[in-house]
This record gives structure tokens, C-alpha cells and sequence, in this order.
């Protein structure tokens, strides 16, 4: 009988041991699963697995001519033809930090570019091409409890003669209404140049003593709400250049050239390099407007007022009319006015004094005085639920979204005959 | 004169979140578009005049 009690406790025992196990694994197994479930989900927010990346491709062509190319002294073709792809790429690391990086390469090919060694050999069209790359990166941060932003951002570009970088940053302070908004930038570049001067200067002479140019911007721009359907933004900037602000390989011929003006074998004797001053200083200052007429139009307006120490002084104006044709379908055409006093050391071919030479000249018509207007057209369409929807092939479980298409077409004209058309595309994407 | 005036407007003007329809449309965005951005690059490169207008100043390439 004691036995058997003993037996029996001994068993009870084991079979309490053994069902106190299992309890315990089956708890453990419970709570693991809702441990790795809460990893799971954490891992997914923390990814920004639920929010898009937006990519465009951009894609522009852009042709220019004109007679009064900087590289043969102000007068001559300025034929210019130019393809630029690039992406713009907007990445949402979380609910409140954005990357945005846009890249891409500008291919031309000049005619003004190809007499660079007008006096080696004659050319007759344009030839002579090139390529620069460019990357800019973007990263913006929204502060919780203020709702105010700060960015910063770096960026690269390198073409055959010219090598950039440029970092800056800055800070919006928003209302609490979000009805004003008052955002502080700046921005530094450094460009290298490559002095690569005409043909029949290179004689081993330095002549410009910089090779860096120093670009260092400080901007503010304050935006107003002004009723329910009108909005402003009024935006100026200090911009300080110093250093080489001369183009190496730009000409400038003398009063004693224009007699000469038509004897190509002539004037190679008596070119000189373009000079300019190693500091300028510019003012721009700029409104703009957004008014909602109606359901069909909306007014977009732009002006700004500039002003600098080489003595120009411009205004610009232009007006754009986005129009819905449908919820999908916009058609924006658009008009642009802008004059502009040339700067002091502006020259025609031919007129700088070579008997009292001024200290800078230029025959840069980019820096003469001149109108312009540009008018053209653009298109977008933006359906509600996408062109189209096929599986993603770079995240999982997601699906990549052909969203929209855009296109808008330019003609500009200067009055000193310098003509230019464009046309530029827009498709975009989620993934 | 333009700051001026939308600063004096300030304190009279309040427009609630509720009613920003119209403000919020895509098209009343206070910034150029990106496909306007080669434009405003070739003006920067062809005139003398460049800045405020969200696309370059002068510098950063082979230009003025």
C-alpha cells in the first residue's frame, strides 16, 4: 500500500512537472509570437514601407541661334543644341524626413564653343560638343512640435572645362495656421575653371589671375495667405561672386579691329581675352501670385525687380494660366517680358578704346542691353487612379504606378536676334 | 511695396484649414513646376539678370 501511495505520488508528480512544461512552452510561444509580430510592424512603419517614392523623368531638348557670339568678339553664329535627361527622385524616409535627390547630364554641341580655335582651323557649323553631369541631394526635416522645417543640401557638376560643388541649407518658420511661412537660405558654390584661353592667346601669358569662381547666396522668402483663393510669396536674395567671373575663351576686339571687322587673317593678331571685375554683386527681389478665377482657370504672376554692381538693372514679368480642361487634363499657356540695362564694361565688337582701354570689357551680349519675351504652351495629365499599374519589380508586395505625363514648349526671342525654342518632358512615377 | 502690403494684410486675413480647398489645389503652388526648371536655367545663362525665383543665381556650371 505504501508502495502504491508512493508509486502514485511519483507519478502525480511527473504528470504535474510534465503539464507545467508545456504551460510554460505554449506561454512562451504566445509571447514570442506577439514579440515578432511587433518587431514586424515596427520594421514596416520604420522603413517607410507604407508611403510612395516618387520618380520623374525629365527630358528636354533646347536650340538656340543667334549672331553675336562671345567667343569670336560679338559677332558670329551661336548655334547651340542641347539634350538634358535627369531624374528627379523624392524619397519619404518617415512621416517626417524627406530625401530628394535630382541627377542628370546636359550633351551640346556649339558652334560658339567650336571657335575656340577660330584662327587654327575654319569651321563653319557647329561641332564641337561636350557633356556635364550634375547630382544635387536634399534633405528636409520637419521639427514635430513646431511644424518648422530645415534642410540641407550638397550637390556636383563637372563638364570639360568647369568643375562644381555646392552645399547649403535652410529653415522655414510656419504659423500655426499655416497661413504664413517664412523660410532663410543659403547656399555656396565653388566652381574650377580650366583656363583654356582662344587658340592664338595661348602664348604661355597668364592672363587672368583667378582660376576659382565664388558664389555665395543668402535668401529669404516670406509666403502669405490673402483670402481663400489668392496666395503671395515675395522672395530676394544677396548673391556675392568673386574671383574669376571672366570667361577664358571669350574675345574682345578693339577700335583698332573694326576696320578689320570682315579679314578673318586680320583680326587674329589683335584679340584680346574678355576682362571683368573679380566681385560682383547682385539684387534680385520677386512676388508671386496664385489666384483661383474658377473651377476652370487659375492666374499665376510673376515679377522681380534686379540690380547689380556691373550696373544692370532689369525687370521680368510673366503670367501663366492653368486651365482643367478636365480633372485629368491641364493646358497651361504662358507669356514672359524681360529688359534689362547693359552692364558697364559691355562693348560692341569693335569699340572698346585701344588707346585709353578701360580696366574691364566685354562684348558678352548676355550682359548687353536687351528685351526679350517668351511665350509657349504646357500639358499635363494626371488621372485620379494612374495611366497605368504594373507589379513592382524593386519593393516587395507594391505596386509601381505610372502616374503622369507632361510637356511644355517655349519660343524666345531677344531684340538683338538671338532666337532659342524648347521642349520638355515629364513622366512620372510611384513605386 | 508688395512685402509691404502683405505684411499689413496680415492681421486681417485667417483662412481655416477647413477652408483651403481652393489654396491646396496643385496648380496654386507658390513655386515653379519641374519641367520649368530647364527654362529658368537658360534665362539664368542668356541674360544678365538671374535669382528669386527658386532656380540659379549665377555660378555652380559654365556660365555667368
Amino acid at each position: 500500500m505504501r508502495m502504491q501511495l508512493k508509486n502514485l505520488f511519483v507519478v502525480a508528480l511527473l504528470c504535474f512537472i510534465s503539464a507545467t512544461g508545456f504551460a510554460q512552452t505554449n506561454k512562451n510561444s504566445i509571447d514570442d509570437r506577439q514579440e515578432e509580430s511587433r518587431k514586424q510592424t515596427k520594421t514596416i512603419i520604420s522603413e517607410g514601407e507604407f508611403k510612395d517614392v516618387e520618380v520623374n523623368f525629365l527630358l528636354n531638348y533646347y536650340n538656340q541661334d543667334g549672331d553675336h557670339s562671345p567667343v569670336t568678339g560679338g559677332r558670329g553664329t551661336e548655334q547651340l543644341d542641347n539634350i538634358a535627361p535627369s531624374f528627379v527622385v523624392h524619397i519619404p524616409m518617415d512621416s517626417l524626413s524627406n530625401l530628394d535627390l535630382n541627377f542628370g547630364i546636359d550633351i551640346y554641341s556649339s558652334a560658339s564653343t567650336d571657335n575656340i580655335d577660330y584662327f587654327e582651323t575654319h569651321k563653319t557649323s557647329a561641332s564641337s560638343s561636350d557633356a556635364r553631369a550634375h547630382i544635387n541631394a536634399t534633405y528636409s526635416h520637419i521639427l514635430s512640435k513646431s511644424g518648422n522645417v530645415y534642410s540641407a543640401l550638397a550637390g556636383f557638376s563637372k563638364e570639360f572645362d568647369v568643375t562644381s560643388f555646392h552645399a547649403g541649407g535652410s529653415f522655414t518658420f510656419n504659423s500655426k495656421d499655416q497661413n504664413r511661412s517664412l523660410i532663410i537660405d543659403g547656399l555656396y558654390m565653388n566652381d574650377s575653371w580650366k583656363l583654356l584661353y582662344p587658340v592664338e592667346l595661348r602664348t604661355g601669358t597668364k592672363w587672368l589671375k583667378d582660376d576659382v569662381r565664388t558664389t555665395m547666396k543668402l535668401g529669404l522668402s516670406y509666403s502669405q495667405v490673402l483670402g481663400k483663393k489668392l496666395q503671395a510669396l515675395f522672395s530676394a536674395e544677396l548673391v556675392s561672386q568673386t574671383g574669376l567671373l571672366s570667361t577664358p575663351f571669350h574675345r574682345v576686339f578693339f577700335d583698332d579691329a573694326f576696320a578689320f571687322a570682315d579679314n578673318k587673317s586680320s583680326l587674329q593678331s589683335l584679340s584680346h581675352v574678355e576682362m571683368l571685375d573679380d566681385n560682383r554683386l547682385k539684387i534680385p527681389v520677386s512676388m508671386r501670385w496664385s489666384y483661383y478665377l474658377n473651377d476652370l482657370m487659375r492666374v499665376k504672376a510673376f515679377y522681380r525687380f534686379y540690380t547689380d554692381s556691373w550696373g544692370i538693372t532689369a525687370h521680368t514679368a510673366s503670367i501663366d494660366l492653368p486651365m482643367m480642361l478636365s480633372s485629368s487634363f491641364i493646358v497651361s499657356p504662358f507669356f514672359r517680358y524681360h529688359t534689362q540695362t547693359a552692364a558697364d564694361y559691355f562693348h560692341e565688337f569693335g569699340t572698346v578704346s585701344a588707346s585709353n582701354t578701360p580696366q574691364f570689357y566685354t562684348s558678352d551680349h548676355d550682359l548687353s542691353k536687351f528685351d526679350s519675351y517668351k511665350v509657349g504652351m504646357g500639358f499635363q495629365y494626371d488621372p485620379l487612379m494612374g495611366i497605368g499599374n504594373f507589379k513592382s519589380m524593386v519593393r516587395k508586395n507594391r505596386t509601381t504606378q505610372f502616374k503622369s505625363i507632361g510637356l511644355r514648349t517655349a519660343y524666345y526671342k531677344r531684340s538683338d536676334g538671338l532666337k532659342a525654342w524648347l521642349v520638355s518632358l515629364d513622366f512620372g512615377f510611384t513605386f | 511695396m508688395g512685402f509691404l502690403a502683405m505684411i499689413a494684410m496680415n492681421s486681417c486675413v485667417s483662412v481655416a484649414a477647413y477652408q483651403k480647398t481652393y489654396l491646396n489645389d496643385e496648380e496654386m503652388a507658390l513655386q515653379a513646376k519641374k519641367l520649368e526648371v530647364y527654362e529658368t536655367n537658360f534665362e539664368a545663362y542668356r541674360e544678365g539678370a538671374a535669382g528669386a525665383n527658386g532656380g540659379k543665381s549665377g555660378g555652380g556650371c559654365g556660365c555667368n
